[in-house]
């Protein structure tokens, strides 16, 4: 993890749907090469947080800056640096899966020479290329989702619910690629319900109740946080209101 | 951290077009869509050739009427709501390209019932010529 100035900076962002308020005076900042996890209940809020980083929705307040870019000012240059792989995954029904990341690569401004296959093949859906995405099972087409947010001169991405519904082979080899992008400088903002995969994968833990961040645990040097502490936390700082 | 440096946009508006070619070739909803139209064709004509006509005439405006109508409240929404807009959104891609990309698509969509009214509207007016020769003739 470098020191260098953050990879995504949200400052003071408030996001309203019509009356509701989803996001209340968020503010984070991922340094390059972070993992960072994103816990909180149903409704607390996560999604619209990743949506609004990525440009995906409009904030009522606030600011988005990704790699140096204003997501308000310059949105191009923003947008072409952050991958959102959101929940459902957003996929081209009828093209091919090789089709889809050929599409988003090229949206970014292109791909670096096979790094869709070699995403494909890491994730295991080499086998699946070249079928369109309406043939793939919910845990495939989270994977392909996965692949989109990356490929491409990516440096933020941002991961709502990624890792639900994969196996354990497929939850591993996301984790590994997940991995695999932090440690080449991307920023990752990870939503889970999954306090085993945070407490393995995230550098911090980052709480999110009722639009708002509550609370923040950080990983102890190179040991991983506990679920233990993650479940105790979670308990202690966020209410059980029910359904929600 | 440096100036930040300027994207270049690779995805143009004929790139994005060709993209949507080949998602809409495969989508079966085209080839319902023009069944659809080829059959409110055939009916249209056939009611037409069978009919008056004056009960033709009035039938014929009353199908345009509709069909205007359905395409008139459509176009805006084939423009701004699509199933990829949450997909589009957070690429960067410019925003005249998209506009320009929608356009197009709305006026082939929009072609398309119109050629069939052409259609059905010489046949209308071969129709009324015949029926004229056909009680001149009577007389």
């Amino acid at each position: 993890m470098s020191s260098t100035a953050p990879a995504l900076l949200v400052d003071e962002l408030v996001v309203h749907y019509g009356p509701r308020l989803a996001v209340d005076r968020v503010s984070l900042a991922l340094a390059p090469g972070e993992i960072v996890g994103l816990l909180g209940p149903n409704g607390a809020g996560k999604s619209t947080l990743l949506l609004a980083a990525a440009g995906a929705v409009l904030p009522t307040a606030g600011a988005v800056t990704i790699a140096g870019h204003a997501l308000a000012g310059a949105a191009a240059e923003a947008k072409a640096h952050v991958g959102l792989a959101d929940q459902p995954p957003s996929l081209y029904e009828f093209f091919t899966v090789a089709e889809h990341l050929g599409f988003v690569a090229e949206a970014r401004g292109g791909a670096g020479a096979g790094q869709g296959e070699a995403l494909l093949d890491a994730l295991g859906l080499a086998a699946v290329a070249q079928r369109p995405c309406r043939e793939l099972s919910f845990g495939m087409r989270q994977r392909v989702g996965l692949a989109a947010a990356l490929v491409g001169d990516v440096r933020v991405v941002l991961l709502d619910e990624t890792l639900n519904g994969l196996d354990p082979h497929a939850t591993r080899r996301a984790t590994e690629v997940i991995e695999r992008a932090a440690a080449g400088g991307a920023a990752v903002l990870l939503s889970t319900h999954l306090l085993g995969v945070a407490e393995r994968v995230c550098h911090r833990v980052l709480l999110m109740d009722q639009g708002r961040l509550v609370d923040e645990r950080r990983r102890d040097g190179d040991a991983p946080l506990s679920d233990r502490v993650l479940e105790q936390l979670y308990v202690e700082r966020i209410a059980d209101r029910g359904v929600v | 951290m440096g100036a930040p440096a300027k994207v270049a946009l690779r995805l143009t508006g004929a790139r994005l077009r060709a993209w949507g070619r080949l998602g809409e070739a495969r989508a079966p909803g085209r080839r319902a869509r023009g069944l659809l139209g080829a059959l409110a064709t055939v009916g249209a004509a056939g009611a037409a050739a069978a009919d008056s006509a004056g009960q033709a005439s009035e039938r014929l405006s009353a199908v345009t009427a509709v069909v205007i109508a359905a395409l008139g409240l459509a176009v805006p929404q084939w423009i701004f709501w699509r199933r990829d807009a949450a997909l589009l959104a957070r690429l960067p891609i410019d925003g005249g390209a998209l506009l320009g990309a929608a356009w197009r698509r709305a006026a082939a969509e929009a072609s398309s019932p119109a050629s069939a009214w052409r259609w059905r509207r010489r046949r209308w007016r071969r129709g009324r010529r015949r029926w004229r020769c056909a009680t001149q003739r009577a007389a």
